[in-house]
């Protein structure tokens, strides 16, 4: 199996501190910012394969993150994950480059999926 | 007025639908963390944990609740987002479907069951999406306060002769012996429906021989 590394992003930090561990758990290398701004922030040390994004977060909110990210590093794939985004909202995050758009709550198995595929390049 | 009522609907689905994003974050947190334990549950399955098959299936249970609660949630957000547009295209195939799930509960109250059965073809109507949804309500729940309990309701939509087509078919005893229209008639909405029908460019028609009837609407010309 590939190993790759992921950066989970999203303002519910019980959420998302919870599915880094368990992704840690399968091996796969998993860091948390809190807020787009923290995101950022941390690309300039550390830059992951993938990238999981909430789309409404105080702040910098997750297409803004997007658009960051592929044109400063856009070698990263980019996972767009949403409470409830809007049809408007996924064809703005796929426009500007997200490789998939995925709604919460999500299993396990079907993130790992799309991560792999992301790993792969494999975008829809 | 109308003006007001729009604001009032835009506030009551603005709000609504905030809360539901919630409600996934919630849901998001509990499916995580009892996936966790369940990660944990399985490293540990080597020691001798007790009452290890009893913690699996309250895992289970929990997965299964926050299913539920997401899908009550989608379709929540969904109805809560139908004041966005005053007038425009509606798919009445998904339209009904989300109006026989929202009105379950009250349908299983009266022990009534509450089906649709799809058009294999899109059906799509041009109208106000908060009245089309008031009216499919109030023509559900004429039928079943009509119908005695362990009665079923079906909604068919479909199109014919070039119309877009609402069946309503009712299925048991109705609970007083009459006509059924006149049991439709006396449901307190019956006639306001009837009216946001022909607001919406619509028709109610009877059928003869069964307890059914049609809402029947000029294919998306409205």
């Amino acid at each position: 199996m590939e190993m790759f590394s992921v950066l989970l992003v999203d303002d519910e930090e019980e959420f998302v501190k919870t599915l880094a561990e368990r992704l840690r758990m399968r091996n796969i290398a998993s860091e948390v910012a809190l807020s787009g701004e923290q995101a950022l922030h941390l690309l300039g040390d550390y830059t992951p394969d993938v990238m999981v994004v909430d789309l409404k977060m105080p702040g910098m909110d997750g297409l803004e993150v997007l658009r960051v990210v592929k044109s400063t590093y856009p070698q990263v794939q980019v996972i767009i994950l949403t409470g409830h985004g809007s049809d408007r909202d996924e064809e703005t995050a796929r426009r500007i480059g997200a490789c998939e758009y995925l709604q919460k709550p999500i299993s396990i198995d079907e993130l790992l999926d799309a991560l792999h595929r992301a790993f792969q390049g494999k975008c829809y | 007025m109308e003006h007001i009522e729009e604001k009032e609907l835009a506030f009551f689905g603005r709000i609504t639908a905030g809360v539901t994003h919630e409600m996934q974050n919630v849901l998001a947190i509990i499916r995580e963390s009892s996936g966790l334990m369940d990660d944990l549950l399985s490293l540990s399955q080597q020691a001798n944990f007790p009452y290890q098959e009893k913690f699996k299936g309250a895992l289970s249970s929990i997965e299964g609740q926050v299913r539920r609660g997401t899908e009550l949630s989608k379709r929540l957000n969904r109805f809560a987002h139908s004041p966005d547009m005053n007038w425009g295209r509606i798919d009445l195939n998904e339209t009904a479907e989300q109006m026989v799930f929202l009105s379950q509960r009250f349908a299983r109250l009266k022990h009534i069951t509450l089906e649709t059965r799809l058009s294999t073809q899109p059906v799509f109507i041009t109208g106000s999406p908060v009245r089309l949804q008031l009216v499919l309500f109030t023509c559900l729940e004429a039928c079943w306060t009509s119908l005695q309990p362990g009665g079923k309701v079906f909604l068919f939509p479909h199109i014919e002769n070039g119309e877009s087509r609402i069946r309503f078919n009712c299925e048991g005893d109705l609970l007083n012996q009459e006509d059924f229209f006149e049991a439709l008639s006396r449901f307190p909405l019956w006639n306001a429906s009837k009216e946001m029908i022909t607001e919406l460019g619509g028709k109610v028609e009877k059928e003869t021989a069964t307890l059914s009837f049609l809402l029947i609407f000029p294919k998306e010309t409205m």
